[in-house]
């Protein structure tokens, strides 16, 4: 968390935890600005090269559940699997519904996260269109 | 929201909107601002809305804004028509606190302290997603998860006497491994016998104050002992157990028609069968989390073997602070089965309970405290008056104050570690970034959180212990 957060990702304070806020001009850009942020907290680089392939597909309620589910998803394989995402194409979002491919790569003797997040919460979750935008907000139990 | 104060150690905050129930909050009267500045007083209403509560909902004195619930949180439920929420209980499901004993002073470690401090550092495998030394094949895992620290000891990590030492005799009943996911095996599986990241920790303490002789003779404390606390849970596995049944909860809650003021408080009736299906696989978790400290406790004496000879530590308790049960209380004047959701908070039985083991009825339960890093710990005793008014729980800890951004932030961790070792405090830590985050200064003063529960009648002092070594993960 040390290195300042890219266009569209801000940091939130929690007294426990941590939460990011993403806003974006399209359902899609926050889906894609959420990976960034969580490589962000957890201290990591986007994997680069390594050949490996990997195809989400998670599906919730909604939109915010939605976030909260491809998070978990994604640090299932980042901590569990050690995959060290790269580029990200989403192949399909839909209310409710996304399915991704991301490259990157499994190398375990790659550096490890800098610091372990045990889940994305559904506390204080939100994901809306205000204005011309989408911005959503995720707390993370560290 | 305001409270309401109702003497110097409790606040109220009276049931309005769709509360079904008044919530009370234990503090100093220093501690109401920085609570009401910190949404623990929306996370204490929101609770008190869900179906079935019975009593109050409660923050005890270490509470700081959670999710969902506060942490330091303690809710019950109604067997028949109270529900169970994967968020009362947390992502670290079984959390908890284990004290050994040593036979020596701490006076009499000398110089053998840093070489202690590396071999435990060595011996007990810390850091992010450190994985431990125990394999267990299928067969064993379901052990795991049915008979938690039994299994251990079993397996050789410990002797049957530290069994009756731990809450639930070292298992808690109720948990069917076919509940739990591959998913969470497959997480938590390689990190059994690991101490984690995070707040978690091993430290070398000494006893520096006894309040209460006869409880510390019967908790085998004496002053200037030299002890052991370690703070740890369930790891990969029970994180991943709270995820898969929240989402389960969540439509669980649809079904039901409960009304959620807070997604995370996503909870079942306890007679459904999501509600049932959760607390089995909450349960291998716990019993995981139990496994575990008993597998830490095995690796600690290894480590003290190498340094001290033939030194023995016994084990003084163990017990959750993240966990919901089912127990027996009071209610209007009858017996109520209910189930207590503890966050944050710590089972506080007193003298003469059906549960205590055997050595420890005529004091009541140890109720272990830790403080924050470089400042004292707490031994405490379960009250009667626990049991009539917060269902038998007390604090955990000292609870947090600063973000782990802010005390980033605000503390320099090399100079951290320098102070904390010019006081006599070794540390051995796998991130220098976690040791800023755990700053003393990013907690509450856990003297003052202490006083308060004890001032409420809720816990008694019995000892207290001072940091000479703390090991972070």
């Amino acid at each position: 968390m040390d290195s300042p957060a890219p266009r569209g990702i801000k940091l939130l304070e929690h007294t426990a935890d941590v939460g990011l806020a993403l806003r974006g001009p399209e359902v899609e850009t926050v889906f894609r600005r959420s990976l960034e942020g969580l490589l962000l907290l957890l201290g990591l680089e986007p994997g680069r090269g390594g050949g490996k392939e990997l195809r989400l597909q998670v599906s919730a309620p909604d939109n915010a559940a939605l976030l909260v589910v491809w998070l978990n998803e994604l640090l299932f394989h980042i901590q569990a699997r050690q995959f060290r995402p790269g580029a990200i194409t989403i192949l399909h979002i839909k209310a409710g519904s996304l399915s991704a491919m991301i490259t990157g790569s499994t190398d375990s003797g790659s550096s490890p996260p800098a610091r372990e997040i045990k889940a994305a919460t559904y506390h204080r979750l939100r994901f809306a269109k205000v204005g011309g935008s989408y911005r959503a907000r995720v707390y993370f139990d560290l | 929201m305001k409270l309401e104060k109702i003497d110097s150690c409790r606040w109220r905050l009276r049931r309005q909107g769709k509360m079904n129930a008044d919530g009370v909050v234990y503090a100093s009267a220093g501690m109401v601002a920085p609570l009401e500045a910190d949404k623990v007083l929306e996370q204490v209403s929101n609770v008190a809305c869900l179906p079935g509560i019975t009593g109050r909902s409660m923050a005890m004195p270490d509470a700081h804004w959670g999710y969902g619930f506060p942490i330091g949180g303690v809710a019950a439920f109604g067997a028949e028509e109270g529900v169970i929420s994967p968020g009362g209980v947390g992502y670290d499901i079984s959390c908890g606190v284990r004290l050994l004993r040593s036979s020596l002073k701490a006076s009499e470690c000398g110089d053998r302290l840093p070489r202690l401090m590396d071999a435990l550092f060595s011996a007990v495998p810390s850091g992010i997603g450190k994985s431990g030394g125990v394999r267990v094949d299928d067969a064993g895992v379901a052990r795991v998860l049915t008979e938690g620290a039994r299994w251990a000891v079993d397996a050789g990590f410990g002797e049957p006497p530290d069994l009756e030492a731990c809450e639930d005799i070292g298992a808690m009943p109720g948990a069917l491994p076919e509940k739990v996911s591959a998913r969470a095996l497959e997480r938590g599986g390689p990190q059994l016998g690991t101490l984690g990241s995070g707040n978690h920790f091993l430290e070398v303490q000494e006893v520096d104050e006894v309040y209460d002789e006869k409880a510390a003779f019967c908790f085998g404390l004496f002053k200037g002992q030299l002890v052991v606390l370690v703070h740890t849970g369930s790891r990969g596995l029970g994180y991943q157990v709270c995820d898969d049944y929240i989402r389960v909860m969540l439509g669980a809650s649809r079904k039901y028609g409960i009304a959620l003021p807070d997604r995370q408080l996503a909870c079942a009736p306890l007679k459904s069968a999501e509600g049932k299906d959760y607390f089995a696989a909450m349960a291998c978790a716990a019993n995981y989390a139990k496994a575990n400290r008993q597998v830490i406790t095995h690796l600690i004496r290894q480590a003290f073997g190498r340094v001290f000879g033939g030194e023995f530590l016994e084990v003084v308790y163990d017990v959750s602070h993240n966990i919901a049960k089912m127990e027996i209380h009071q209610v209007n004047g009858s017996p109520a089965l209910l189930c207590v959701h503890r966050k944050g908070a710590t089972r506080a039985f007193p003298a003469g309970h059906e549960e205590l083991p055997p050595r420890y009825k005529a004091v009541g339960q140890p109720v272990l405290v830790p403080g924050s890093m470089g400042t004292c710990s707490y031994v405490l005793s379960g009250t009667p008056h626990a049991m009539s008014e917060t269902f038998g729980s007390v604090c955990h800890g000292a609870g947090r104050v600063w973000s782990r951004s802010k005390a980033s932030r605000n503390v320099d961790s090399t100079n951290l570690r320098h102070e904390l070792e010019g006081r006599g405090i070794s540390v051995r830590t796998a991130s220098m970034k976690g040791l800023a985050e755990e700053a003393p200064a990013a907690y509450k003063d856990v003297c003052e959180v202490v006083a308060v529960c004890e001032k409420a009648g809720i816990a008694s002092k019995v000892a207290r212990m001072r940091p000479l070594g703390v090991v972070k993960g």
